[in-house]
């Protein structure tokens, strides 16, 4: 094997390990509630978001947290629904950012599933 | 070893320059996967929603037909809905490609309307579009030919259009209210029933008189009203079409007539009699005058309610020794059976239209208010928080109702949701006001 190969093989596995290690000390769940409870809070719910809703959506940020689009994907609710739940998104942006800038991902992918 | 860790064992034997290209390949699509944070939204809140309605091209702001101000306050009695005021709108675009989104998202606002209104040979054309703020998208356009006179309700209707759009539930703002108002004092009080927009406006006397008026029920069809009046000194029901004003005394036997209630398919009438001497529910068929009787207790029953189907009717009874509310066969002839438990006090049942729950009122903690009872799941919910709350009637989508309540020493009426996390008391006229009724939907949206 090449030394260049070699080397990037060591790159990539080392990410790998800094990203298990981030996993490990809690930025990245830390980082997910900070943007759960976010979006949480900008959700207006409509009547129609019932048990058994199930919404899909692709959401790509910008490094400074400002949402550049929203996908929705799979999504078993009705117009008033997709507009909500995009609107959520829209309106948390800028999103927040983690404590740890590695722990930052571009894009997300975010389950609407309310409970009741 | 850090290979076979990483890499699955088959690959180990790859080709070096292979491996290596897998390697970072593998790297990409872990990152990809990785790189897709995963957020599970369970949660939501119930705030009203933020919205801009424009002030309609072609028409002077601020008359009684603006159109924009009807479909504004209409969504704001929904309680679903903040319509921004008009002071904080930051322009006035009437055509969709005047619209700047950054404007109004600036506002956070999340949903715009706007329109005009144009003459044009056969009256007035009333265009309007809804925008979602946040994403730039037209969401609903339409174009509806109306007349000066029809402005108003060509408002509501596009009201209804944008919050069944919204919410995913049909508006009920092209609907009315009937109620009874009640002026001076006894022994001088005259009693009048009402019919007014369900935004109050235009209120209209259906019938006056100096004895007492009460119980107004709407027919199924919308078109006639029924109620109780003591003008004959004695109650008596009537049934008078509010098109042509006409009426007739459909009940008038000794004792008490009380409580009309139209059967699903608008032939009958259930009512409350005391011909035996104690208040009993019968059913009067309208065409035939004939009576037949569904309970004989020594209790009172009275307040009835059809159910969906025509087969059953709910009721008020005391006859456990306080107000519950119990079902009974429309047929006759069979035992009634009892529905609420919860609190000392439940009375006056009124059907969800998914027939699903009943809104009644419950003495809750000394204080009488309405609540909604589950038939399902028999759980009752106390959805306001006054002192003196009576009569409750749905608005025929189901997400609101209206009923009445007490302001100081004054009858006055107020509306929560059929979830009861908003409620609103509607600002009166003079005199004390009682026993709202909301219409069933006009015809051409049933």
């Amino acid at each position: 094997m090449k030394a260049a190969q070699q080397a990037e093989l060591r790159r990539a596995l080392e990410d790998e390990e800094a990203g298990e290690a981030l996993a490990r000390s809690g930025v990245v769940d830390e980082y997910r509630t900070l943007l759960i409870q976010t979006i949480e809070r900008n959700w207006k719910r409509p009547p129609s978001a019932r048990a058994g809703l199930e919404c899909t959506l692709y959401v790509t940020q910008a490094p400074g947290g400002a949402v550049l689009g929203v996908k929705i994907g799979d999504c078993n609710g009705d117009d008033a629904v997709r507009d909500s739940v995009s609107n959520a998104v829209y309106r948390s942006s800028p999103l927040p950012a983690p404590r740890d800038a590695r722990a930052f991902e571009r894009r997300l992918v975010i389950v609407f599933k309310p409970a009741e | 070893m850090r290979f076979q860790r990483a890499l699955p064992r088959p690959v180990v034997t790859c080709p070096a320059r292979l491996l290596a290209w897998l390697v970072v390949l593998a790297g990409t699509l872990a990152t990809s996967a990785h790189a897709q944070l995963r957020l599970d939204i369970t949660q939501g809140v119930r705030d009203a929603v933020p919205i801009a309605v424009v002030p309609f091209g072609g028409q002077a702001e601020g008359g009684p037909n603006d159109v924009a101000a009807v479909i504004a306050g209409d969504l704001q009695l929904s309680g679903r809905f903040k319509p921004l005021e008009r002071r904080d709108l930051v322009a006035r675009p009437t055509r969709g490609e005047q619209v700047r989104f950054e404007d109004w998202r600036l506002l956070k606002s999340d949903f715009l309307v706007i329109g005009h209104v144009t003459p044009e040979a056969s009256g007035l054309a009333v265009e309007f579009e809804l925008f979602n703020v946040q994403t730039g998208q037209r969401l609903l356009t339409k174009r509806l030919v109306t007349s000066e006179r029809g402005l108003r309700a060509t408002a509501h209707r596009i009201a209804d259009l944008i919050f069944e759009r919204l919410t995913g539930i049909p508006g009920a703002f092209s609907t009315r209210i009937a109620y009874v108002a009640v002026d001076g004092r006894p022994p001088k009080q005259r009693y009048r029933l009402m019919v007014a927009d369900a935004d109050g406006y235009g209120p209209r006397i259906v019938t006056e008189s100096s004895e007492p008026i009460m119980s107004p029920a709407w027919s199924p069809d919308g078109q006639s009203l029924a109620y109780v009046s003591f003008e004959s000194k004695a109650s008596a029901i009537y049934v008078q079409r509010l098109a042509t004003g006409d009426r007739r005394r459909v009940s008038a036997r000794s004792g008490i007539n009380g409580a009309p209630a139209w059967s699903p398919d608008g032939r009958k009438l259930a009512l409350t009699l005391s011909r035996d001497g104690n208040l009993d529910l019968y059913v009067l068929d309208l065409a035939t005058q004939g009576l037949t009787r569904l309970t004989s207790d020594s209790a009172i029953d009275t307040e009835p309610e059809w159910s969906r189907d025509g087969a059953s009717v709910y009721f008020t009874s005391d006859r456990a020794g306080n107000a519950q509310v119990y079902r009974v066969s429309a047929g006759g002839g069979q035992e009634a059976q009892r529905l609420t438990f919860t609190n000392g006090y439940n009375a006056r049942p009124r059907l969800s239209p998914d027939g699903e729950s009943l809104a009644l009122v419950t003495l809750d903690r000394g204080a009488f208010r309405i609540a909604s009872y589950d038939l399902k799941t028999r759980n009752l919910h106390v959805l306001t928080d006054g002192r003196q709350d009576e009569a409750p009637s749905f608005a025929p989508n189901g997400a609101i109702l209206i009923y009445a309540t007490r302001a100081g020493a004054k009858g006055t009426l107020a509306m929560v949701s059929a979830d009861g996390r908003f409620q609103q008391r509607l600002s009166s006229e003079t005199g004390d006001v009682r026993e709202p009724v909301w219409s069933p939907s006009p015809p051409a949206q049933r």
